[in-house]
């Protein structure tokens, strides 16, 4: 059967305007795109929140605000001059006061505790020392390559326990650490003095502003320099994510562009 | 013209506008219109002093109303004398991220959606292939065994191709190092980000977010102000910072020190030391780049 | 001069006028094509208010289907155009009319790489 060409043409017009019309309606009436699927593989770790606050704050108010206060020593709140006095237990072991029960404390100073005492080391047999049940909390032996350096005399002063001492018998203050470091560990303490070892905070131009440059203590635990594995902030969202949460809320009138309410609709990583 | 046909007409050029209209609706909720001041604003290199001036006051203007805080933004110039340079010393990273949520805070980036300048790269020891990095890790603590970590940002390029490639010259860099982007200038085709080998600049496909407790009043325009839908940003060394003579906010909060900067002009710098007696390491130095940008090694 | 100006509109009317000339088929089809327009257009103001996120490009995929559409057409408009090359290399005088064709192909193409340039702007009123 054959068809006049006219009617193959209102045939063919008609079909092309129907498809067209049906595609086009499909999409201007196809609800918003719906969430992009996100990979389940990618977990995502809720680490405390990145401390904003660290550039800008004082060191009681990080603490206060609950931030990651690890890097703090007692002073950073504390007035040095006026020191906390420590309690101790019958067993001898200090009792942490309740506020200060997550704080990792690091022994900064023995004489802190041991004011004109002499101190007894115990040996095992295999030449460790054989911690004292007050210190097990606070310090954790661990220097050197497979832990070996454990012996206290090796840097501490056998006699006068605010002194240190090297290899080759130079009697150092506890301020002058840094040197008795050196005493080991040369070509680090060479790259500290220069400035590319350890962290230099304040001004790169020292005519502008100081240069806070950090002792080894501060960033590193003499007795197990080794620096501690740390929980890493979270990484980014999922790529294709990216950008539809936002734009689809806002359709709907649920987020107003620039409002602290869009806020909500994001998870909250940063609130603890 | 017939009666009929000039019915017919009518209805169909009605029909017309109707549909016209309804397909503009939405741009009922384009919101605040631009401002006669800043559709007029000239190229950065063009404005004399007195026009900066009246481009802060406006911004601060816009920031406070847009956000309830009286920031304070100001055109920090480059200094004389002055390079910057970053070294990045691979073997002390960690991989902790705290440099990606900084740079966040300092920098006024965008919460939602998430824009981010620093890219913190898992790496299995003994290759630099950046193809094999992974950005999404997440596990317990860091570092993990068999693993390096290698951060990647904008790295200031002295042959920066992203420069090259912009139409309207809206970003270029400065005497001290700086490549800088002129917000208020970009178009938004996306050609820089094209053209970038470090994957270091970021578009805002949607308006940034920020809560207005967490924005940074501290802000340069060239740096740090914040950023509308539709144009181009990136790492800028901070530059409401480093101009004035302090650290990038990436390196005050580094765990392990591994972020070095200073000025390479200056030969008794921290970084001028790294270059000299460090083994350091360009990434994708194939592509001729010159970045001012280092990865060295401890050793 | 005023002459010229009101001939001028007049060509330009009786080509507007041309656009009103069919029967009903030919209305359907272009009122077809006009919706089609029209919802391209309601894109595009949607995209205005919400940013090009609504489009789904994100940092790691910057360049879509607008950019795609434009170099294609580029290439369009630019075989089009060489419609002319055999004309004039072969004297062909019969491709003369085919050769109109092909300009207005390319005017067309150019003009909707010009919309998809622009549309591809994340600020085109600067632009």
């Amino acid at each position: 059967m054959s068809m006049r060409p006219g009617q193959k043409t209102n045939l063919v017009i008609g079909g092309l305007v129907v498809l067209f019309l049906g595609l086009a309606a499909s999409f201007a009436f196809s609800p918003n795109p719906a969430p992009v699927r996100q990979d389940p593989a990618l977990t995502r770790v809720v680490a405390p929140a990145p401390q904003v606050a660290t550039l800008r704050m004082t060191a009681p108010q990080l603490a206060a605000g609950g931030g990651d206060a690890s890097i703090l020593d007692c002073y950073a709140c504390h007035d040095e001059k006026k020191s906390p006095t420590v309690k101790m237990g019958a067993d001898g072991a200090i009792v942490f006061p309740k506020e200060h029960a997550d704080l990792r404390l690091m022994m900064a100073n023995c004489s802190t505790c041991h004011v004109g005492k002499k101190l007894e080391v115990e040996y095992a047999k295999n030449g460790d020392v054989v911690m004292p049940k007050a210190h097990e909390d606070l310090l954790k032996m661990g220097h050197g390559r497979n832990n070996r350096n454990t012996n206290c005399f090796n840097c501490h002063s056998q006699t006068k326990l605010n002194e240190l001492v090297t290899r080759d018998g130079t009697r150092l203050t506890f301020a002058q650490a840094p040197l008795l470091c050196a005493s080991c560990h040369g070509p680090t303490y060479r790259d500290w003095e220069l400035g590319v070892h350890g962290r230099t905070n304040g001004y790169w131009d020292t005519s502008q502003g100081k240069a806070v440059r950090q002792d080894c203590n501060a960033c590193h635990d003499p007795h197990g320099p080794a620096i501690p594995q740390i929980i890493p902030f979270p990484g980014p969202k999922p790529v294709l994510t990216h950008g539809l949460g936002s734009a689809g809320a806002a359709e709907h009138g649920a987020a107003e562009v620039g409002t602290p309410k869009s806020e909500g609709a994001q998870p909250k990583p940063e609130t603890k | 013209m017939s009666r009929r046909s000039f019915l017919r007409g009518s209805t169909a050029a009605a029909a017309g506008v109707a549909a016209m209209a309804a397909g503009l609706a939405p741009l009922r909720k384009l919101g605040e219109a631009i401002s006669v001041d800043q559709f007029l604003q000239q190229h950065y290199k063009e404005l004399s002093p007195a026009d900066m001036d009246k481009v802060l006051r406006r911004i601060e203007n816009e920031v406070e109303r847009q956000y309830g805080v009286r920031p304070h933004v100001r055109d920090y110039k480059p200094m004389n004398g002055v390079e910057y340079v970053y070294a990045l010393n691979v073997t002390r990273c960690v991989g902790c991220r705290k440099c990606v949520h900084a740079c966040v805070a300092e920098n006024n980036q965008s919460r939602d959606p998430e824009i981010q300048y620093i890219r913190v790269l898992k790496m299995p020891n003994g290759t630099f292939d950046v193809e094999k990095g992974d950005v999404n890790y997440a596990p317990e603590s860091v570092p993990e065994k068999g693993f390096f970590y290698m951060p990647v940002q904008c790295h200031q390029c002295k042959n920066p191709p992203c420069t090259k490639v912009c139409p309207v010259k809206a970003t270029w860099t400065e005497p001290d190092g700086i490549t800088v982007i002129d917000y208020n200038w970009c178009i938004g085709c996306r050609y820089c980000e094209a053209a970038c080998p470090y994957f270091a600049r970021r578009f805002n496909f949607s308006e940034p977010t920020i809560p207005k407790e967490k924005l940074n009043p501290e802000m340069s325009y060239l740096g740090n102000q914040p950023r509308h839908k539709g144009v181009m940003e990136k790492c800028h060394f901070c530059i409401q910072r480093t101009r004035v003579g302090r650290y990038p906010a990436c390196l005050e909060v580094c765990p392990t020190g591994s972020r070095k900067f200073g000025n390479i002009l200056d030969p008794s710098s921290e970084v001028a030391h790294i270059l000299r007696e460090k083994r350091v390491f360009v990434l994708k130095e194939e592509v001729g780049t010159l970045p001012r940008f280092f990865y060295y090694f401890d050793v | 001069m005023i002459a010229a100006a009101r001939k001028y509109s007049r060509f330009v009317g009786r080509c507007l006028a041309c656009l009103f000339e069919g029967d009903w088929r030919y209305f359907l089809w272009v009122g077809a094509l006009a919706a089609i327009c029209a919802l391209g257009l309601n894109a595009y103001a949607r995209q205005l208010v919400h940013g090009l996120a609504i489009t789904g490009m994100t940092d790691h995929v910057s360049w879509g289907v607008y950019i795609a559409n434009f170099t294609f057409l580029v290439g369009v408009a630019a075989a089009a155009v060489m419609l002319v090359i055999p004309v004039y290399i072969y004297h062909n005088e019969d491709l003369h009319d085919l050769v109109i064709f092909g300009e207005l192909l390319a005017v067309a193409a150019i003009l909707m790489c010009l919309a998809f340039v622009t549309v591809d702007l994340g600020r085109p009123e600067r632009f």
